[in-house]
This record gives structure tokens, sequence and C-alpha cells, in this order.
């Protein structure tokens, strides 16, 4: 008997006109991990939030959900709450009481379990998740890693059966996610408690995972086994679920995609060789290499595969691959010369020695900070968590003041600038959009920006943006019933049209799904070809080693390994994209799947 | 090491609440200067008066001013000391307003040292299951509220680098920019309560009678801090109905009077005061001893 079966489900929201889900049609077994993909707004939540009656949102609902064997709606309230856990994604507001030991007591001071049970399930719990050293903090002061991992610890004292997880990790940082998804799959190994999670960072789950379903548009697209439903994203066009694959799957499969297309020229010829090649591809559907050394294993075996080939059409492959290796290099060289440094522009930004500190008596968070940014560059600074990346925004921002040191904006002190000529050279977006929002419609906050920045309020004027932000289709919603990336996109909106010459952008993907990370990737080349400067605070190694011009990182206070993209990210052993830890041995110069694809070439 | 902290809150609460009582009811010099360096003893011992040193300085301000307030407003008393634009200054007047005085002070410090011992997971332990909706509410209250200040200073650092709270902006300016953030606070607050709501109901609230997993078991030494408090307590109240412990400066300063029982009872009434210092020094010396035999 399967956990969960759904049957022909469909779900309106109140006054809504289409469908959020279509006919979905699933089954969850026990112990299964089931992985749930698709951009926002697909429906995922929506999903989600049918399988726990406590949850499920205003609407309606058509079809049939039993929970093993029961009507789901018909399922007693105690076990209904206790068997079936729910993690959403916002770790702060999930938390109701003041201490962390008191929201472990939470669930089941609620459902009334005695005292003696109470403590012994604490005290596993606590035990099982390693946080003896912060039960009694108050909840303010603990990270957002550690918020959901108490959210996660609340929900297991109830000793559910099910977990049901909404993107329990998009707002937090790459360590505490993998923390916080390898806690899930012991979980589901250790406890066999059977996951449901939506999640948009493939690379660090599917691993662990036993299934995958895509919805798109409300419906189910595929739902198999990961291998199955890989490849089957890889069979879809370009640009559709492309996104969502891990970098190195994405790889295989426009290897093999290659390879198809030669064997299909073949095919006139040799069909000998042919049947051969199809039937070892036959065997790699089932290991399509998702982590490093799945990778490194696959990618070398080809590499090899291919040198030996042609050493039998040529005696002199050595000299010659390393000849390529050489030519590969310079290329990237003179293609970055082409691309915009002919000439140096001139520097913009300058970052000169700066100290900050919160309070008097705790230690400097910057210290000799420097660092300068030229125009049209996408700077992206990396660091740890806490290092104060996000502190040193906030001071070009002028949120804060540096005790020492200056900045210079093309040569002129930010501190001796009048505060509104400084805001007119500035843009900065927040990690939270919500902040931004004070009206009713996206169309309502675009006209009130306009006035307050003195225009003459009409729509037209601002069409150029609404259109460079293809904002029409939400331009009547409520900025808060939008999705991560078009909330964004407001922002973003909303900070130029002051028209800054300096965009300053605080973990700008983080919660974005690969689509919407495009979309943005997209608007900032747009926004660089117009003369902008951007300066951006990140953990996404992926979308930076495609995206930005200049790297550094933020190190004890101090700006270190300062450098343009590739050497950042082919000098570091750690601090790299998948991509390159796979092929830096061939292919040193190589940080991202289209690097990789057009060095190994011929 | 804070050893009073760990006792019984029943213990703590009606220790507080006692004392508190006492520096209403007990106005006699000695009384009040025992329960004055009582408690600032108890304040040093507690967190070395760390929590003190911050407000000490307001509450002697205050207690200032209404000791020189009474002699101003209150012209009762025999003996007159002179007049201040044609209203008479007592020497009655002014002792009361001294011991005025040190009982507002001692009660402000007192209400201090409560907050250090009580916290407010005691408080509702204690009052809880009387009223179980309102302790709840007040735990979330707890929650929310450093919650909710740090959403406001997010707020309006985005407003300022948007261009608002400048420096040069009229009154009517700044008032409707102040609604403005106040206005992102609710909505946002409105939005993120709907979920916690949801996670609330997700683990079940509301769906039957709630337990507590907060439990204090009361052990020995509370027992015996319990039994000799009670004790000296009775004799405190005894002395306090014959007509000790007090003191009235109207409508005549009288000489305090040192019988042998007014003593036996300002030794009871010290003892009892004493206690938090008992339990802690204990402590201390306890771990000295350790520490020297070691």
């Amino acid at each position: 008997m399967a956990l969960y079966q759904i049957e022909d489900v469909s779900f309106t929201y109140p006054e809504a006109a289409a469908p959020v889900l279509k006919h979905i049609h699933v089954q969850i077994e026990k112990g299964d991990f089931m992985l749930i993909i698709g951009a926002s707004g697909c429906g995922k939540t929506t999903l989600l939030h049918q399988l726990k009656m406590e949850v499920r949102p205003e609407g309606s609902q058509t079809g049939k959900i039993s929970y093993e064997g029961e009507a789901l709606e018909q399922l007693e309230s105690f076990r209904s709450v206790s068997e079936i856990g729910i993690v959403f994604q916002d770790p702060e507001q999930q938390i109701v009481m003041p201490t962390v030991w008191q929201e472990l007591n939470f669930a089941m001071e609620n459902l009334g379990y005695e005292r003696e049970d109470i403590q012994r399930r604490v005290a596993e719990i606590v035990h099982f998740f390693g946080m003896e050293s912060w039960l009694h903090m108050p909840i303010q002061a603990l990270s957002g890693g550690q918020k959901q991992m108490v959210n996660l610890a609340s929900v297991l004292t109830l000793r559910p059966k099910v977990l049901l997880l909404d993107e329990p990790t998009a707002q937090l940082d790459p360590v505490a996610s993998q923390t916080f998804l390898e806690l899930i799959a012991r979980i589901h190994e250790e406890l066999s408690v059977t996951i449901v999670m939506s999640e948009h960072r493939l690379e660090q789950v599917v691993s662990f995972a036993t299934k995958l379903m895509i919805l798109q548009h409300g419906n189910v697209v595929h739902c198999d086994t990961v291998p199955s439903t890989l490849a089957f994203m890889a069979r879809q066009e370009e640009g559709v679920f492309h996104p969502f694959l891990p970098s190195i799957s994405k790889l295989f499969f426009a290897k093999e995609k290659e390879e198809k297309t030669l064997v299909g020229q073949a095919l006139h010829g040799i069909e000998q060789v042919d049947n051969r090649r199809i039937a070892s591809r036959e065997a790699q559907q089932h290991s399509i290499p998702i982590t490093v050394r799945e990778g490194k294993t696959w990618f070398v075996s080809k590499w090899r595969e291919r040198h030996a080939q042609k050493h039998r059409e040529q005696d002199v492959v050595s000299n010659k691959t390393m000849l390529a290796n050489k030519r590969g290099k310079g290329e990237t060289a003179t293609e970055k010369e082409v691309h915009g440094y002919v000439t140096t522009p001139p520097v913009m930004l300058e970052f000169k020695d700066v100290y900050f500190q919160y309070e008097k008596d705790i230690p400097f968070i910057l210290q000799k900070a420097s660092f300068h940014i030229r125009q049209g560059e996408l700077f992206t600074l990396f660091g740890g968590n806490g290092c104060g990346k996000s502190t040193l925004l906030k001071t070009i921002a002028g949120m804060l003041k540096p005790q020492r040191g200056s900045i210079y904006w093309s040569g002129e002190a930010l501190h001796r600038m009048k505060s509104r000529k400084r805001q007119e050279i500035i843009g900065y977006v927040g990690q939270q959009p919500l902040l931004y929002f004070t009206r009713e419609t996206v169309e309502e906050q675009l006209m009130t920006r306009m006035q307050q920045l003195g225009y003459a309020g009409a729509l037209h004027e601002i069409q150029d943006i609404i259109e460079l932000f293809e904002m029409e289709s939400f331009l009547k919603s409520h900025p808060y019933d939008i999705s991560g990336g078009e909330q964004q996109k407001v922002v973003l909106a909303l900070v130029l049209m002051a028209n800054p010459s300096l965009l300053l952008l605080d973990e700008p993907t983080k919660g974005l799904d690969p689509k919407a990370k495009e979309n943005l990737a997209l608007l900032l080349i747009k926004l660089r070809a117009r003369g902008k400067t951007i300066m951006m605070v990140s953990h996404d190694v992926e979308f930076t080693a495609r995206y930005a011009t200049t790297c550094a990182l933020l190190f004890d206070g101090a700006i270190t390994a300062m450098s343009d993209t590739t050497t950042f990210f082919s000098e570091n052993f750690f601090f790299t994209t998948a991509m390159h830890r796979v092929v830096k041995e061939q292919l040193p110069t190589a940080i991202t799947v289209e690097d990789v694809l057009a060095q190994w070439g011929t | 090491m804070n050893d009073f902290k760990h006792l019984h809150p029943i213990i703590s609460f009606s220790y507080f609440f006692c004392v508190i009582l006492f520096s209403f009811m007990m106005k006699h010099p000695l009384y009040l200067l025992v329960i004055c360096l009582t408690t600032l003893c108890l304040h040093k011992l507690l967190d070395g008066g760390k929590a003190l040193k911050k407000s000490v300085f307001y509450y002697a301000l205050l207690s200032l001013f209404v000791m020189i307030l009474n002699p101003i407003f209150s012209s009762r008393g025999a003996t007159i000391l002179g007049y201040v634009f044609d209203h008479q200054v007592t020497l009655e007047s002014i002792v009361y307003g001294v011991l005025l005085a040190v009982a507002l002070f001692n009660v402000l410090i007192l209400f201090k040292a409560y907050e250090l011992v009580i916290t407010p997971e005691k408080f509702l332990y204690l009052f809880g299951t009387m009223l179980p909706k309102l302790t709840f509410m007040i735990h979330v209250s707890i929650r929310f509220v450093p919650v909710f200040q740090r959403r406001l200073k997010e707020i309006m650092d985005i407003q300022k680098t948007q261009g608002a709270f400048q420096q040069d902006t009229t009154r009517r300016q700044k008032m409707k920019e102040g609604m403005e953030t106040l206005r992102t606070l609710i909505t946002w607050s409105l939005e993120s309560s709907l979920q916690t709501a949801s996670s609330m109901r997700a683990r079940g609230y509301g769906i039957g009678k709630r337990s507590s997993a907060v439990h204090y078991v009361m052990d020995s030494r509370d027992g015996l801090v319990g039994i000799c408090m009670s004790f000296l307590l009775v004799i405190v109240m005894c002395g306090y109905v014959y007509g000790l412990g007090t003191y009235d400066p109207y409508p005549q300063l009288q000489p305090l009077h040192l019988s042998a029982l007014f003593l036996l009872h300002l030794l009871c009434f010290c003892l009892f005061l004493c206690i938090p210092i008992f339990v802690l020094l204990k402590e201390r010396l306890l771990w000295h001893y350790i520490r020297s035999k070691m």
C-alpha cells in the first residue's frame, strides 16, 4: 500500500481563473525520497500543502488524496499532526517560542504529552542533532541554518512517518544548506522517514533522492527514478528544464548528444561500430554522473577514449593535445581582450584601507580592506558566513560608517558627498525584497517611486523600465503575491529608476530558481551594456563563474585573491565550480560547462 | 554559581514578594536601611552589580526628586524650620520625604534583582496554570518583540538608501516617511504571521488541552530555605502586628526606641533579608573549600 495515493487532484485558489494544480496523479511509497522540482509558481508549494490538512490553503480541490489507504480529510487530527511533519521555507517565521528548548517542547505540549515523555524525546532529538550547546539560547541569537534545524527538530519530536519540506534551504547559505540536507538524508536513511521535498539546488540533493518529479504549470511532466528523470530533462529542448540539471550531468548530456549526431552520421557508413556504441550508451543511461567523483571518472575515461582514437588516426597526439591545450588557454585570454578589455576602463569605486567594527569592544570586522572596481565590471565578493560581506556592502551604500579609511567614487570621497547625491550614484538591493513594498500593486509601487524621485507621474514614462524588466504580466498584482524572482525584478526596477551608476546586490540569487537566475543574468548583462558598474556579494559559485568579470575573497577583514573570474576559479582548489574540479587536470582554464565544451571540441 | 537563581521559583518569588511588601509597610529608618543594604549586596553577588549599574543613577534621581518634593507639598508636622514663599517647611516632612525616597529606591532596586532571578519562564510557570491562554500569548510576544525591532531597523535602513529620512526634509515629509515605514512593517508582519499560524497549526496547536514541559522540583534545600523563611516571616509579621518595625515621623519627630524586643525583631528581619545572601555565599565558600582541598 502506498503511503500517499494522489488521484486526479486539481486545485484552484479562490478568485483565481486557472487552477494551480491540474489532474495530478502520483503515488508516494513508504521510504521514498521524492524530490519535486520546477520553476517558482509551478505549484510545488501548493502540492506539498495539499498533503497535510492543517496547512491546506483556502480554495477548491477536486480529486482524492489518500494517506495509508484512508482519505486524508478523514484522518484523525492527532494522527495527522504527529505522522505528517512539515518544514517551510522561511526559517524565522515558523518559530513560535522564545528559546530553542521551549520550541522543541511546543509540538508535544500541544498534543498533551506527559512531562517525562517530552523530556525523553527532547533529549533524544538534541543528541541526534548535536545541538546541546545552543539548547537554552534565545531564538534571535541563532543563525538561519540553526533556526531551520530547530524547526526540523521540533517536527521530529512527534516522530513523523513522512516529512514534507518546502524549499527548506532556499534562505540558507551553501554551508548551512549542505548541513541541513545531509541531516535530511540521515533521517531518511537511519529512521526510514519518507521525505517529500521541493528544492532548486539539485546538485546537493539529487544523490540522496530516490525519485524525482518535475512540475510545470501545475502538471506532473515526469515522475520516475532519478536517472530516468534526468535523462528526460536532457531530452527536452534547450532552456526548459536544462537550467535545473546539475552542471556535471549537463556536460554529460551535451557530450552524449554530440556523439549521437556523430553516430547518426556514421550510421550510413560502418554499422558494426555503431551498434557497439549504442549498447555502451544504453549502459551509461544508468550511471549519469552527478557528483564530482562520478563526473571525474566519466570524464577521464571519455578523455582517454578520444585520445586513443586520435592515437590511431595520428601519431603525434600528445604533442597536439598540448598544443590544443595551450591554444585553449591563449584563446580565452584573447577573447577576454576582445570583449571589453582593449582599453582599460576607468576605476569607478575605490575602497581604501577601510576599518569597521559594530561596537567598541568587539573585534574589527573589516580591517584594512582595499579594492577597486572599474566601470562596467560585474564584481563579485565571496566570503564565509558572517565574515562581513554584507557589512562591506552597507558601508558603500552609506548605511554604516567605517571607523577609518575612505571609499571613493571616481576620485571623490563618498563620506564628503551630500547624502542625496550619494543616493543618486548608488543603488542598493538588499536580501529581503519585501522591505521595499508599501503599495497594493506593483504598478502603484512604481508610480509612488516616480513621484518620490520627482518625475511627473505618468506610466508611459516608465514603460521603458517595465519592458526592460518584463514586468507587464504582474503589474496589477500585489507585490507579496508574485514569485521571489519577480519580487526581485520589481526591487531592481525601483532601485534603477533613480538611475544609479553603481548597483550593489546582496546575494541576488538566493532563493531563485535556475530559470529566474538566468533571467537575472540577462538583466545584469543588459545593465552592464548601459555602462553600469555592478558589485555583488554572493555564495553562488556557479552563477558567478558564468557571469562575473572579477572576483575576490573577503577573509579576516581584508580582500584577498582579487582577479578575473577565470583565474580566480582555476587557481582555487576548494572554492571553485564543480565543473572545474572535474576537468582541472585536463583543461586547467575551464570553469563552466560552456568552457569545457569549447575547449574540449577538437 | 548563581545559586539563588536555581532555587524553586515559589521560594524566590515569595522572597521578593515579601521584601517588596516590607518596604511599603515598614517605614522605619533602620528597617529601610537593612533592605537597602541587603538588596545592594544581593545585586553584587548576583551579577557583580552590572544590571544595577545601568539604571541606578536614574533610580537615585527619582528618589531625590521625591525627597525634595515631599517637604514642598506637605506642611504637616510640629517642628517648623522656616518659611519658603509663605510655605512652612517642617522637620517632620523632610524626614518623611527621606524615608519615602529610600523606600522608593528600595522597591526599584528590588525589582531589578527580581528581573535577574525570576525569568519570564519562571513567572509563567508560577501563574501559567491559572491562565494558560494568557501565558502562551506572553511567550509568543516575548519572542516577537525583538523580531519586530530588528525588522523596523532593516526597513529604515533600506528606506534611507531609497532617499528617505534626510536631514533637510520638512516635518511633514518626515511624518509621511515614518508612516510609510510603519506600513511596511505591518504588511510584512501580517504576512509572516500567517506563516507562523500555519506552522502552529501544523504542529497541533489548538487541537486539545496543552501540557507543559516546564517543571521545577522542590528539593531538600528548597525545603530547608522555605522552612527558615516561613519561620522568620511569622516572627516578623507578629512583631509588625504589635507595632514593631514601624515609625511615623508625624505629628512630631520621636527618638528611636531601642528595646530588647525591638532589637530581636530587627535581627529576625535582617536574617530574613539575608537568606539569598546566605545561599549565594555558601556556594562561594563551598567552591573555595573544594578548590583548596584539591
